[in-house]
């Protein structure tokens, strides 16, 4: 459904008045998903996988190389995308303070893609907020009066209601608390087998992939590689050997007594 | 003497309608690592800005004290010098036409440090939170740095002055696993070192375990168990801190 060819991409980076230079971040990439695919992307922190969710999204066109949706170029030449597409893409980024007007009230979020399709109502909005277990409450409390975690469900819950064919989910459960972790991973599993949905799903926490991931690829180099089994024994690109590594153990461990510095 | 403990004291919170935060006390001991977990808007980030008087338009505090050493405090006057603030949302804590170097400078100066010592600061700061080439950074904008650059420049602010106590809200969500163990590492050395009393609100109990002394469970506003990281873990008691638990120890089945 899409396939990203050869990409290259950059940034200039320094003030305006600064000698810039193009910082490369994607440099030859390639990743595909397919209908109804659940695609994990990994990667270090600065490695380039928002941006490359911003191309899924035609945010930004690539400074090289082709980005397909069911074969048809992602944008036109102009770098606009058919209003078809646009609906079919949504996303959950990052920074949910960033992807919201502070003053729009829960429902009016929620309901801003609805409306175009006419399918906009309170109950509708109220039963969306209900699958990211957001009470009812919030649907008239504007979006600077709520917590983070209930904020970024909010946006969940907006990239899901018009049931779109790919979302693109920007770490966009890690801020919440485990227990509403583990429910909004059960209401993508099944959207995915209800609707085919397909997701995009960037992520530093590997512990979230197990029984969750068809395929992840992790960025390595300032491209993404597709990895069997991140869990198996390997070989693993070092980027991914490294982030595994790195998982914190489950139960604290037994502590120096107080007072006692270490080093 | 320097102050050995920060408390907050029976903070009640309301919106006008609603209590959001009931009759809520900690203490942040130096040294130590005081953990706050909880169901999403249960109160935690209210419960920090408070501290720091900081709370947003429309939250009010109707009830509650800051007290350092039990001597109570106006809290404004503790931000920067004796406490230092790591944000949940990264973003809204930078000025979006200020260099990242400028962000540093101006807080440095008011220590009066300028120039090049302020300068070298800095880079030890930006070097500490994992930047390879701090003098990069420094030259960046904050809407050029990615969520979890964001998020550790925003750690190295709130060190620049050497605060005896440091709040820090979900201070590693947006960083990858190799990053977060090494300012893991950072803050258990400022812990241990430097004696720095820290507030760890997080959702991620692999953190508490890695970190915490001490762990309060807040739901709905209040704090529904306060006990050792090591029988939070072993024995949970409140419903709630048992559910927490159970989804952890799930990620690792
Ligand atoms: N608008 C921009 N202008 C300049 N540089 C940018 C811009 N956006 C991103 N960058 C740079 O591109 C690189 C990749 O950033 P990106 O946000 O894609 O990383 P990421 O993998 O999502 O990281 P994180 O896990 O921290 O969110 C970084 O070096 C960043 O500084
Ligand atoms: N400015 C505000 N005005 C009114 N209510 C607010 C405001 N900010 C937050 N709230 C409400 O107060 C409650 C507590 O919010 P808080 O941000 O402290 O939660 P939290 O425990 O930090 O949650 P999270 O884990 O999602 O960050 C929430 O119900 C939230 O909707
Ligand atoms: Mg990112
Ligand atoms: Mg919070």
């Amino acid at each position: 459904m899409m396939q990203l060819q050869d990409i290259h991409h950059g940034y200039r980076q320094g003030g305006i008045f600064s000698r810039s230079r193009r910082h490369p971040v994607l440099q030859g990439a390639r990743l595909t998903i397919g209908t109804g695919e659940c695609v994990a992307l990994l990667g270090r922190t600065g490695s380039g996988k928002s941006t490359l969710g911003r191309l899924v999204l035609g945010l930004e066109r690539p400074d090289a190389g082709r980005i397909l949706f069911d074969g048809a170029p992602l944008t036109d030449f102009r770098g606009r995308m058919a209003p078809a597409t646009r609906r079919a893409i949504q996303a959950v980024f990052q920074d949910p303070q960033a992807a919201t007007s502070p003053r729009f009230t829960g429902y009016e979020v929620v309901a801003e893609p609805l409306t175009v399709q006419g399918e906009a109502s309170r109950d509708r909005v109220a039963e969306l907020l209900a699958e990211v277990d957001l009470p009812p409450e919030l649907l008239d409390r504007p979006a600077h009066r709520m917590s983070g975690g209930q904020l970024q469900r909010l946006c969940i819950a907006r990239a899901l209601a018009t049931r779109p064919r790919l979302v693109v989910l920007d770490e966009a459960v890690n801020s919440l608390d485990l227990e509403t972790q583990a429910r909004v991973m059960a209401l993508l599993r099944r959207l995915r087998a209800q609707h085919g949905m397909a997701f995009l799903f960037v992520t530093h926490d590997l512990r979230l992939l197990r029984g969750f991931a068809d395929r992840s690829y992790v960025m390595q180099d300032r491209r993404p590689v597709e990895v069997a089994d991140p869990f198996g024994p390997g070989p693993l690109p070092p980027v991914l050997q490294a982030l595994r590594d790195a998982i914190l153990p489950e139960m604290p461990r037994p502590r120096l007594p107080a007072g006692r510095a270490v080093g | 003497m320097s102050p050995r403990a920060l408390s907050l004291l029976a903070l009640h919170l309301h919106d006008g309608e609603h209590a959001l935060v009931r009759d809520v006390s900690l203490t942040i001991r130096r040294g130590k690592v005081l953990g706050l977990v909880g169901t999403s808007g249960g109160g935690k980030s209210l419960t920090t800005l408070a501290i720091l008087d900081l709370l947003p338009p429309g939250v009010k505090r109707v009830a509650g004290l800051v007290a350092l050493d039990s001597q109570p405090v106006e809290p404004a006057t503790l931000r920067g010098r004796i406490v230092g603030l790591v944000q949940q949302a990264p973003r809204g804590g930078f000025n979006p036409l200020v260099s990242i170097g400028r962000h540093f400078l101006e807080t440095l100066a008011c220590d009066g440090l300028r120039g090049a010592p302020a300068w070298e600061k800095m880079q030890g700061l930006l070097a500490e939170v994992g930047f390879e080439r701090p003098a990069e950074i420094a030259s960046l904008y904050p809407s050029q740095l990615s969520g979890g650059m964001l998020q550790r420049v925003m750690l190295a602010l709130a060190l620049a002055r050497d605060p005896l106590f440091l709040l820090a809200d979900e201070p590693t969500t947006d960083l990858d696993l190799v990053v977060q163990a090494r300012l893991l590492d950072l803050l258990e050395a400022l812990v241990q070192r430097r004696g720095i009393g820290l507030l760890l609100v997080t959702h991620d109990l692999s953190v508490i375990a890695r970190l915490a002394d001490t762990v309060a469970v807040m739901d709905q506003g209040r704090i529904v168990e306060l006990q050792s990281a090591h029988n939070l873990f072993e024995d949970p008691a409140h419903p709630r801190a048992q559910a927490l638990v159970a989804a952890h120890r799930a990620l690792y089945a």
